[in-house]
């Protein structure tokens, strides 16, 4: 674990985006949550919250939001995280097997799903909030998702790995290996699933080498939304966007969403053994800041709608999240 | 980045390399008036599947090759030559192979020297070794040209530099001789624009031809 140290170091004293996903382990805190909201959502009062709704924006001034001149007016990373969806065509169940890496990533399907207006609220308004807190625009993310299984007889056990093309920088792919969830009684006590996952970014003949070891396309997605990179403690990546499956084999203008109006919220940092302590609380303290909107939750395990949501969202949209944060 | 050619060291047959023609090769580089600058070390590793049912043997690649490169200490080269494809990926590509449990190493060699500066060019001499033993296996030879990038415009004063570098160790009378073998970079998608991923193709097929010789010699043993 010797090198683990000044790695990190690097990491943060370099702005090049392959630093970061050189990373040999990344933690991967999510924070599950869906932006869907039941119609008597819709017609509760705002009134009723709004005292609710004002002391949230009291608390989050209270701590300067902005990591702005935290690391030298650097840039943080470009990449961009994502979960995936093991099966599109089961897509909205929230199934908690080992195996899948998306579906834990939803909270059930609530009845009654509010109508998309609502939803996209919801998301503009989490996008100001995030805009506030980060002190960085967001960037816009378009990302083509392969997942392949090794073939029938290469590995003693069947292995999965993913390679992503960023649409709105084709070149490098990235090539990801996402490891199943911690255990243990730490892990018990936090609020988040922590998984190992390695990225390594690669010229974009990737998925021909790897179809040449033997690998075949399982799936593929296409993932649209935006992306925050930030410091804060720690670098951190949220992305909120949609998962769409292709109707085609890699027809990326070709698309249906997997869930219809459900966002996928994510947060990630990268970490190693040595600096984990920190960087789960960074990112701890970081989703603080969003628990007016949506609130950390494991896999599977639903929060349902946060009641301060649809105040906090009418909140940050009538003064654009920026002036008290 | 500047062109090189890498050139192994091809014996004569019936001969085999050693210790002495490597510091024939070092002392005719420094009679030369090269420069010493440092050492160098190249990594080439072989992967082979791990198979399931070894009684099946499904059409995966048997050339299957990685490597790192001391001028790009964060960057990693896969190459398949026989389906011509190079990649370049970060470091932490090989921590998701190993992760992956679908291939492991099985060899892997060393290229290392010293490096010497001799005016535009840049020389590169080492040996090729095992990594867990000091039996040479080859010798090897990097010329980089550091004014230019483009394979086509600098072929002729490497041509140049090559004939002189030839006659110069030719004179000290050794069993074998320096050979340039230029891979097809068009093949694997590779333009005139000199790269690390040209490097690593030319690592390979250089392996290649140290696989074949010394095969030819064994089967001649």
């Amino acid at each position: 674990m010797k090198h683990e140290k000044p790695y990190f170091k690097t990491i943060m004293g370099s702005y090049h985006p392959c630093f970061l996903f050189s990373a040999t382990v990344l933690l991967h805190f999510l924070l599950s949550t869906v932006f869907c909201f039941a119609q008597h959502d819709l017609q509760t009062p705002i009134a009723s919250h709004e005292g609710a709704a004002f002391e949230e924006k009291a608390r989050l001034g209270s701590t300067p939001p902005s990591c702005h001149n935290k690391c030298n007016g650097c840039h943080p990373c470009m990449a961009v995280q994502v979960p995936t969806l093991p099966n599109p065509n089961r897509p909205a169940q929230p199934v908690s097997t080992k195996n899948s890496i998306i579906d834990p990533f939803f909270d059930p399907y609530p009845a009654g799903c509010g109508p998309v207006g609502l939803q996209a609220r919801h998301v503009e308004a989490l996008e100001i909030l995030l805009q506030g807190l980060c002190g960085v625009h967001k960037e816009h993310l378009r990302v083509h998702e392969l997942f392949l299984k090794s073939g029938p007889n290469l590995g003693h056990v069947t292995s999965e790995v993913r390679l992503l093309c960023n649409l709105e920088h084709p070149e490098p792919w990235t090539v990801k290996h996402v490891g199943g969830a911690l255990r243990g009684a730490g892990a018990e006590q936090i609020s988040v699933l922590v998984r190992n996952m390695v990225e390594s970014k690669a010229s974009k003949n990737v998925l021909r080498l790897f179809y040449a070891l033997g690998y075949k396309l399982d799936h593929e997605l296409l993932r649209v939304g935006s992306a925050f990179h930030f410091k804060r403690g720690a670098w951190i990546t949220v992305t909120v966007s949609s998962i769409n499956k292709m109707l085609k084999l890699h027809a990326i203008d070709d698309t249906v969403p997997v869930t219809l109006g459900i966002q996928v919220v994510e947060v990630t940092a990268p970490a190693t053994s040595e600096n984990y302590s920190e960087v789960a609380a960074a990112v701890s303290s970081f989703c603080e800041y969003l628990a007016p909107l949506l609130h950390l939750s494991k896999p599977g395990v639903s929060t349902g709608v946060v009641p301060t949501a649809a105040a906090a969202a009418a909140s940050l949209m009538s003064d654009g999240g920026g002036t008290t944060l | 980045m500047p062109l090189k050619w890498v050139l192994h060291w091809q014996p004569n047959a019936g001969t085999t390399v050693n210790t002495q023609i490597l510091n024939e090769v070092t002392q005719c580089v420094e009679s030369i008036n090269g420069v010493k600058e440092g050492r160098w070390k190249a990594t080439l590793t072989f992967y082979k599947p791990i198979l399931r049912d070894q009684s099946q043997a499904p059409e995966l690649p048997r050339d299957f090759l990685g490597i790192s490169l001391p001028e790009q200490p964060n960057k990693y080269y896969f190459i398949i030559r026989g389906q011509r494809i190079v990649l370049e990926a970060d470091s932490s590509i090989q921590t998701i192979m190993e992760k992956l449990q679908s291939y492991k190493s099985r060899v892997a060699l060393y290229f290392e020297g010293f490096q010497y500066q001799l005016g535009d060019f840049q020389l590169r001499v080492g040996k090729v070794t095992p990594t867990h033993s000091d039996n040479l296996r080859g010798i090897i030879m990097e010329v980089e040209y550091l004014p230019l990038s483009s394979m086509d415009k600098s072929r002729q004063v490497m041509e140049e530099f090559v004939d002189i570098w030839q006659e110069a160790i030719s004179k000290r009378s050794l069993p074998g001789h320096f050979m340039h073998m230029e891979p097809n970079f068009v093949e694997f998608g590779l333009s005139d624009h000199y790269s690390s991923q040209h490097t690593a193709v030319q690592y390979a097929t250089v392996m290649a031809q140290l696989i074949a010789t010394q095969s030819v010699q064994a089967a001649r043993n």
